[in-house]
């Protein structure tokens, strides 16, 4: 099981995490500057159109990362140009 | 900055050219480092589950040999690990684990590979739209459907493949579109000539969806798709011989999930990074590094092998990953002279074959001109920056002296997201030469700085530091 925004969904190790929020029904991944929907595009790490938050760290390729036992998915952020997560972790 | 560890030779990349090069430089006594961003070796083609769908090719059965004597750990092979920079010194830039790292090498072999070409249509953003081969490798390696009422449209025989695999897995394929027509792959039959295997594995492909009713359209695409959310339908039309669509003969079908794919382009920033001299040619599907028969670029040190080095196949690539391997070797002088020769007999005779069987897929598979015509000025070209075609086309033709890909990254975002360039580049090559009418090659490419992968700057800093304390 991994934690996708707040709830169970079902996952097998070795599997994305791409893989696992497709099983579960799930496209919508992100939403882009303009508030348009993304999900999974090229599924070999080229384009980070399915860029999701992992344990907190944001701008993660959800089709290069393998899934962890109790790991903590967020989709749905913004991925603004300028945002204040990601200059205090610079 | 000093390296903060050595090796003999670092091989970017572990699908077949990559695995071949490092066993082969693994073979001649060498500290081989074989890097990749994938948790598993294998690359796109030799994926966990490729056995499944029966007779093993031969490029499957010699990958999975390699795979095999990659366990016995004569080759340090390095998981997770994303290259960000190649300096000519033949020092690579390395992140895993949010750290970055550097490792210096007395030679490098570049196996990158090749990522997917696709062309624009309105409604090409939506979720459920997707690369065949995104779709491919959810499906062999996850057994995940991309959804259930599945349409497969673009050029190549990888979309036999996929929808192949998608209809085993359960999923209804509506249709696979193919752009081409059969007179231009008639035109190009003496390429054909001893490529038997390819022929029979795509014919076993097709019986398999003949089976399952599923229609093989040549001469038709997807000039758009529509939904709130997600993708709901696309428009399908047929096309006029230049790849034009037609207004008359269009239908709307209900699909969840939408693959698209025209062949391949090779993975270059790396090469470009290390100064490599480029070559611009379609039968290699655009861009590649110069070589010569070593397979070595004019970056000193660094071999080029597989797909990076012009889009050829499983086949060819098994074959240059082993003379890019040796030639690395000769280069630290652990193989001689005679030995490298021996290990190359032959190889220029099988290059060219393969190469112009594969120019001929390359050709045949990319965008035609006509599709061109689909990309509205609402669409967006760079997903990243949501640079739409009207602004990209009002620079081309407004904007006095608009002709390069570069310009036009600095006049409008294009290419400044964290994929750097890599989706739009070549489409917004196309879209410049046909605004002003000139080559692709004339527009050139996204000039391509160090980091070549987004990595946080902390990790940067840190790096930083490190190489002060050295």
């Amino acid at each position: 099981m991994i934690d996708l925004d707040g709830r169970d969904v079902p996952a097998v190790a070795g599997q994305t995490v791409a893989a696992a929020l497709l099983a579960a029904g799930i496209l919508v991944f992100r939403r882009t500057a303009r508030g348009r929907p993304r999900g999974v595009f090229c599924g070999m790490g080229v384009c980070f159109d399915c860029l999701v938050t992992i344990d907190n760290i944001p701008d993660q390729r959800a089709c290069m990362t393998l899934v962890r036992p109790g790991m903590r998915v967020s989709t749905g952020a913004a991925q603004a140009p300028l945002r204040e997560e990601t200059h205090a972790r610079a | 900055m000093p390296a903060l560890e050595t090796v003999d030779v670092a091989v970017v990349g572990a699908g077949p050219a990559g695995l071949a090069a490092a066993l082969a430089a693994a073979e001649c006594g060498l500290r081989v480092a074989l890097l990749d961003e994938r948790s598993l070796p294998g690359g796109q083609y030799l994926l966990p589950g490729h056995a499944h769908g029966g007779a093993l090719t031969e490029s499957e059965r010699l990958g999975g040999d390699l795979l095999r004597r990659l366990e016995t750990g004569q080759v340090d092979w390095r998981p997770g690990v994303t290259v960000w920079n190649v300096e000519a010194g033949l020092t690579l830039g390395l992140f895993a684990d949010g750290r970055a790292t550097t490792l210096a090498a007395g030679a490098i072999v570049l196996a990158s590979g090749a990522r997917e070409q696709v062309a624009p249509f309105p409604g090409w953003t939506l979720p459920g739209v997707m690369t065949a081969g995104a779709a491919q490798l959810l499906a062999k390696r996850h057994g995940v459907l991309p959804g259930r009422r599945v349409l497969v449209a673009g050029s190549g025989p990888l979309l036999l493949a996929v929808a192949a695999k998608l209809s085993a897995l359960g999923a209804t394929v509506v249709a696979v579109l193919e752009a081409s027509r059969p007179a231009q792959w008639l035109s190009h039959a003496p390429a054909a000539r001893g490529q038997g295997g390819r022929f029979a594995e795509g014919w076993r492909y097709l019986s398999d969806l003949r089976k399952a009713r599923v229609a093989y359209r040549f001469g038709s695409a997807v000039v758009a798709a529509q939904g709130a959310e997600r993708v709901e339908s696309v428009t399908v039309a047929p096309l006029d011989r230049a790849g034009r669509p037609l207004r008359e003969g269009r239908s709307v079908v209900a699909v969840d999930a939408l693959c698209v794919s025209f062949g391949f382009t090779p993975n270059v920033e790396l090469a470009q990074l290390a100064g490599a001299w480029m070559v611009f040619d379609p039968l290699r599907g655009g861009w590649a590094p110069q070589v010569d028969e070593n397979l070595e670029s004019t970056a000193s040190g660094l071999f080029v092998a597989g797909e990076t080095g012009g889009v050829g196949g499983a086949g060819l690539a098994l074959l240059t990953g082993r003379v890019a391997g040796l030639a690395a070797a000769r280069r630290l002088g652990a193989l001689s002279q005679d030995d490298l020769e021996r290990a190359k007999a032959g190889l220029a005779g099988r290059r060219k074959r393969e190469l112009r069987f594969a120019g001929m897929l390359n050709a045949v598979c990319a965008p035609p001109g006509g599709l061109s015509e689909i990309i509205t000025d609402e669409t967006i070209v760079c997903r990243c920056e949501e640079v739409t075609a009207g602004e990209l086309r009002a620079a081309v033709r407004e904007a006095a002296g608009i002709r390069t890909l570069d310009a036009l990254k600095v006049w409008t975002r294009i290419g400044q997201g964290p994929c750097q360039g890599r989706t739009c580049g070549p489409i917004a090559g196309r879209l410049i030469a046909a605004e002003a009418g000139c080559s692709p090659e004339a527009a050139g490419t996204f000039a391509v700085r160090p980091p070549a992968r987004p990595l946080p700057l902390g990790a940067l800093a840190a790096l930083e530091a490190a190489g002060d304390a050295a």
